[in-house]
């Protein structure tokens, strides 16, 4: 319902819901300053064995900030964006063919008994075959390094995608449907405004899992062949022996990684407001 | 007969000797077998029985979800059910379920408006002004825009019952539709349901086993035996609309519940002994 902008609920809901972000945004910066502070323990004050080779904390944050990094790439340098770039590009790709083809082959499979005979059990077999199995039959049937990249990168990703789609569909409450029929739904409506508004939440639950397996097949992708991206920052670093650049490549993968599935969120919670119950969360 | 306001000539419901047999690993089983009913234009019928009698079964084969094993059902005449007619749902006669069924991606204005959009009925601009005077005048007016998520059970379950009167349904299939809630709204949703009926007199086929329901709300009880499902006592409430709560004080009211309670007795032990054969 309308709220009327004098109303004094109004404004009591918004700070309630400022003073929520800022203190969860609180506990976020004491997490990420914990793992922090562990690194700085392990490797500077106690030297383990086991972390004694690890680059230092200081050591990896100068060099990722530096304007003249020693091994190369840090935040001012062309470089680190250009592989930031190819990555993302890849990952975007993979994950917009995965969500092109797989929603819909999940719509088909949820909805129609026939097209999942067909297509489920071929499915479940391909599904647990992990990507790095499918590299060298990548190299075989794709030319040049950008397709076999992208290939890799698309299938786990269609698997979350359509997976978790069909799922969706089935778990549609069948009294909805049949309310549906009850009151007049053709195939048309009974598609367009009951499944496909009811197995939003689980697409949208498919295509967390999507992005997030995408970026690990794309790292594995780009270790085995490629000349950009952060993977292949995080093999070379390792071949090269520069590890500072290691971390830095495994950081902003974690950065670049978080930033596209909060990106999903946002859309879901766009396009499900109906979910939100309360006053407070309805925007 | 009480029943039947004036004008109510559609709605008029036979069940003939129905039966509905289910395959079990155990061979057929009987969820309803030779039931036969008629239900008059604008009566509100009561089904009571004990849980799992078979009463959602006859309902849905009414509705049109599944065939009858024999037997027919005709509602105004027209076989909806019976040898050769293929089962199907239809807005003359719209089920409201037990667990609710209100499109949550939907706003209650939304859901309101479905059924004649569906059917193409309606155009857009002309399903949104009877929705809108029909939830007005259920007294519905605030809950227009809001999600189902965000209404309370009672608004829910009246939204729901709005957007089935939207296709002036011939009758009405109400599954226990009142059985999760409170006992104070349960009486709120009572009256409103014998307002909305008072305004718009159609046909109603009530499944409950509140017998104090079955009897401020009927015109007549009908008392189903334990599975398979058949009428083993009819019970005309003679009690004058409209109906107030004040007179489930009254020793009428009193008497029928009595009078119903003994004969669901009967078949609630019987079932209880088959339950316990079974079991041995």
């Amino acid at each position: 319902m309308a709220r009327d902008r004098n109303d004094p609920t109004a404004f009591g809901l918004a700070s309630a819901r400022l003073a929520g972000m800022l203190r969860s945004l609180g506990w976020v910066a004491a997490g990420l300053a914990l793992a922090l502070l562990f690194w700085f323990l392990t490797v500077d004050v106690m030297a383990l064995p086991r972390f004694r080779n690890l680059p230092r904390l200081a050591e990896v944050l100068s060099e990722w900030a530096s304007t003249q990094p020693v091994y190369g790439l840090s935040i001012h340098t062309r470089e680190y964006y250009e592989h930031i770039a190819y990555s993302l590009a890849r990952v975007l790709a993979a994950f917009g063919l995965a969500t092109l083809l797989g929603v819909p082959l999940g719509l088909a499979m949820g909805t129609s008994r026939r097209v999942r005979e067909y297509v489920f059990p071929l499915f479940e077999i391909l599904r647990p075959i992990p990507p790095l199995a499918w590299v060298p039959l990548a190299i075989l049937m794709f030319r040049g390094t950008e397709t076999p990249i992208v290939f890799l990168t698309f299938l786990a990703s269609f698997y979350a995608t359509t997976l978790n789609t069909m799922l969706g569909v089935q778990s549609i409450d069948a009294s909805l449907i049949r309310a549906a029929k009850c009151l007049g739904a053709g195939p048309w409506t009974m598609f367009r405004r009951i499944i496909l508004p009811g197995t939003l939440p689980a697409i949208f639950g498919g295509l967390q899992l999507s992005v997030g397996v995408a970026w690990f097949s794309l790292v594995a992708a780009e270790m085995v062949s490629g000349e950009y991206g952060l993977g292949y920052i995080i093999n070379t670093g390792y071949s090269m022996a520069t590890y500072p650049t290691i971390f830095i490549g495994m950081f902003t993968l974690g950065i670049v990684g978080f930033a596209t599935s909060a990106a999903i969120r946002g859309v879901e919670r766009a396009l499900t407001q109906w979910r939100r119950t309360s006053l407070g969360e309805q925007a | 007969m009480t029943a039947g306001g004036a004008g109510a000539a559609r709605g008029r419901l036979v069940i003939e000797n129905a039966v509905k047999a289910y395959d079990t690993p155990a061979g057929p089983a009987l969820a309803v077998d030779n039931c036969s009913l008629s239900v008059e234009p604008g009566e509100i019928c009561m089904i009571v029985g004990p849980s799992g009698c078979g009463k959602t079964t006859l309902l849905n084969a009414v509705a049109g979800f599944h065939d009858l094993s024999s037997g027919r059902i005709a509602l105004d005449g027209v076989e909806i059910a019976g040898e050769g007619v293929q089962a199907e749902p239809g807005p003359d006669r719209v089920v409201v379920f037990q667990n609710g069924a209100l499109f949550p991606w939907m706003t209650a204005l939304d859901n309101v408006m479905f059924g004649p959009l569906a059917q193409g009925a309606l155009g857009p601009a002309q399903a949104r002004d009877k929705a809108r005077a029909m939830m007005a005048d259920a007294g519905l007016a605030d809950a227009q825009d809001m999600y189902p998520a965000q209404m309370s059970s009672g608004i829910r379950r009246r939204v729901e019952i709005v957007r089935a009167m939207m296709n002036d349904p011939a009758i009405l299939l109400l599954d226990e539709p009142y059985r999760a809630m409170d006992s104070l709204t349960r009486a709120m949703m009572h009256e409103a349901l014998l307002e909305m009926h008072a305004r718009r007199p159609v046909t109603i086929l009530f499944i409950t086993h509140d017998l104090e329901e079955a009897v401020f709300l009927g015109h007549r009880i009908v008392v189903m035996s334990a599975r398979p499902c058949r009428p083993t006592l009819e019970l005309d409430i003679d009690m004058p609309f409209p109906r107030k709560y004040a007179m489930t004080a009254g020793d009428a009211y009193r008497g029928y519940v009595q009078a119903a309670l003994e004969a669901v007795h009967v078949e609630a032990v019987k079932s209880f002994a088959a339950g316990e054969k079974e079991a041995a």
